[in-house]
């Protein structure tokens, strides 16, 4: 959780935070959010998962491995993940911004597949010490005796845990395993790292649903290059 | 003795009367189980508005066709009434056409679901949202705004496209360059534009080709998949933006162009 002091600017990837004689700026590539707001008031930055914005059209996570892994015996892994910041005034969720750029993508065909979040990331072994601003998953592969090789893991992102330790964050523990229709994370509610602390969620987001309606008018044009 | 023989008569049609109302009590009674039944078995199962249609026509046929039945012993002639039943039926049956004509494609409609309430759709020559679906209409709520209501059977016979079924469209545009701009750099715009767009899909990945070399343009397609929810917003928005980039890349939309050759000079008088 990161806070936001009166006076102070913050920038956290793509996200730049301003709180300046009572006015709290958040910006994105995708929205621009302003509070007047007092100084007695307690602003944070919680992060939740990568799904809301710039409008939650999926409840899925999609993160292709950059150096498909070819796993036989049951391996831990761990990738770099996205997340959202979700601003707090004073328990309150105000609004929810994202650090990354958002891509997505369609896993299977257009009319049964299904629509993700995209992001990618290298495998790695180890826990990776060169993080930056990402977050950390480390990804249980079950392979149930047959090699596999891992190109992809969907996580069903939408009731993530994240864990906190020492300003970096990481998912809970991810298990991955071969289905029908590909390879889907299940949430295992584990902390990846031992003195990993729960990072508290905002309730309202849990009432933030998938949208389904159709949009008619343009709403945003910020992300052009 | 004549007393005796009119008891005994009016004994026997007091049970003719009794067991009739019998009769009909059990018919009462089995149109409410057969009720019951239906509230269990299919009410959960079917579109309310179409339930209730069923629910009533099931009932009251058996209670009507139970109550005729039950009359018999009474010595009451149906046929004249089901001879009566049967003209006013093939009356009703030729003014009611029509309806009953939606009526069935109603139930098809539910029976084979091309729309549901909330699908985005173009039935025939109109296009919107159904807002709602009930058994002789289908409403639709256009994109301009209007309610359209569109007989069932109209919606049974017309070509039906759901934009709200597949879950990703395709977003295509046509896009001239003049002859004197470098493709390559046209492509790169044009897909810089669309990667760079938080809504178009990264799979199927876009993609842009010289497709016509028109009379005064090189014609470039340019096609990209979105999620349905978002693909009008999303192919509103690129359009502007890809106009800007191919400007920033030095690419030029040319104005449609006629090239003249004259073949004998001709003399062409100018007044200063």
């Amino acid at each position: 959780m990161r806070y936001v002091k009166p006076g102070s600017k913050l920038r956290v990837g793509v996200v730049e935070v301003v709180r300046d004689k009572g006015l709290l700026t958040i910006k994105d590539p995708y929205s621009r959010l302003e509070y007047l707001v007092s100084d007695d008031l307690e602003v944070s930055l919680l992060p939740v998962p990568p799904i809301h914005v710039p409008l939650k059209l999926s409840k899925y996570l999609y993160i292709k491995i950059r150096n498909p892994v070819i796993v036989g015996k049951d391996l831990d892994l761990w990738v770099k993940v996205p997340y959202e910041l979700a601003v707090v005034v004073n328990k309150e969720l105000v609004g929810v911004v994202t650090p990354f750029k958002v891509k997505h993508i369609l896993h299977g065909n257009v009319v049964d597949g299904l629509v993700c979040r995209y992001y990618e990331s290298k495998a790695y072994s180890g826990e990776p010490g060169d993080v930056g601003i990402e977050a950390l998953a480390k990804v249980r592969v079950v392979t149930n005796g047959k090699p596999v090789v891992l190109k992809y893991v969907i996580v069903p992102a939408e009731n993530l845990i994240f864990y906190e330790v020492r300003g970096r964050y990481y998912y809970e523990v991810l298990r991955s395993r071969r289905t029908p229709v590909g390879f889907f994370a299940d949430l295992t509610r584990l902390p990846p790292v031992e003195e990993g602390v729960e990072v508290a969620r905002p309730n309202p987001l849990s009432s933030m649903h998938v949208f389904r309606g159709y949009l008619t008018t343009v709403r945003w044009a910020s992300w052009a290059p | 003795m004549g007393s005796v023989t009119a008891i005994e008569a009016t004994w026997d049609q007091l049970l003719k009367y009794v067991g009739v109302a019998a009769a009909i009590a059990v018919v009462i009674v089995v149109a409410f189980f057969i009720r019951l039944s239906l509230r269990r078995g299919l009410k959960p199962r079917v579109e309310p508005h179409v339930y209730a249609v069923i629910e009533k026509v099931v009932v009251y046929g058996v209670v009507a066709l139970g109550v005729m039945a039950s009359l018999s012993p009474l010595g009451i002639d149906l046929t004249g009434l089901l001879v009566a039943g049967g003209i006013a039926g093939i009356v009703i049956g030729l003014a009611s056409q029509t309806v009953f004509s939606n009526l069935i494609s109603g139930v098809f409609l539910y029976i084979d679901r091309p729309l549901q309430i909330g699908d985005p759709v173009s039935v025939g020559d109109v296009s919107g949202q159904v807002i709602d679906i009930s058994i002789l209409s289908t409403k639709i709520r256009s994109w301009d705004g209007y309610i359209v209501r569109v007989p069932n059977d109209k919606v049974f016979q017309s070509a039906i496209m759901n934009y709200g079924r597949a879950v990703a469209r395709r977003v295509v545009y046509s896009i001239g360059i003049s002859y004197g701009s470098d493709v390559g750099r046209a492509r790169e715009a044009i897909l810089k534009v669309m990667e760079g767009h938080p809504f178009v899909l990264k799979e199927p990945p876009p993609e842009v080709f010289v497709n016509e070399f028109a009379d005064s343009a090189i014609v470039l397609t340019a096609r990209c998949w979105t999620p349905s929810q978002v693909w009008f917003p999303t192919k509103a928005a690129l359009l502007e933006v890809i106009k800007e980039e191919l400007k920033k890349h030095g690419v030029e939309i040319p104005f449609p162009q006629l090239d003249l050759h004259v073949k004998e000079d001709v003399k062409v008088l100018v007044r200063g």
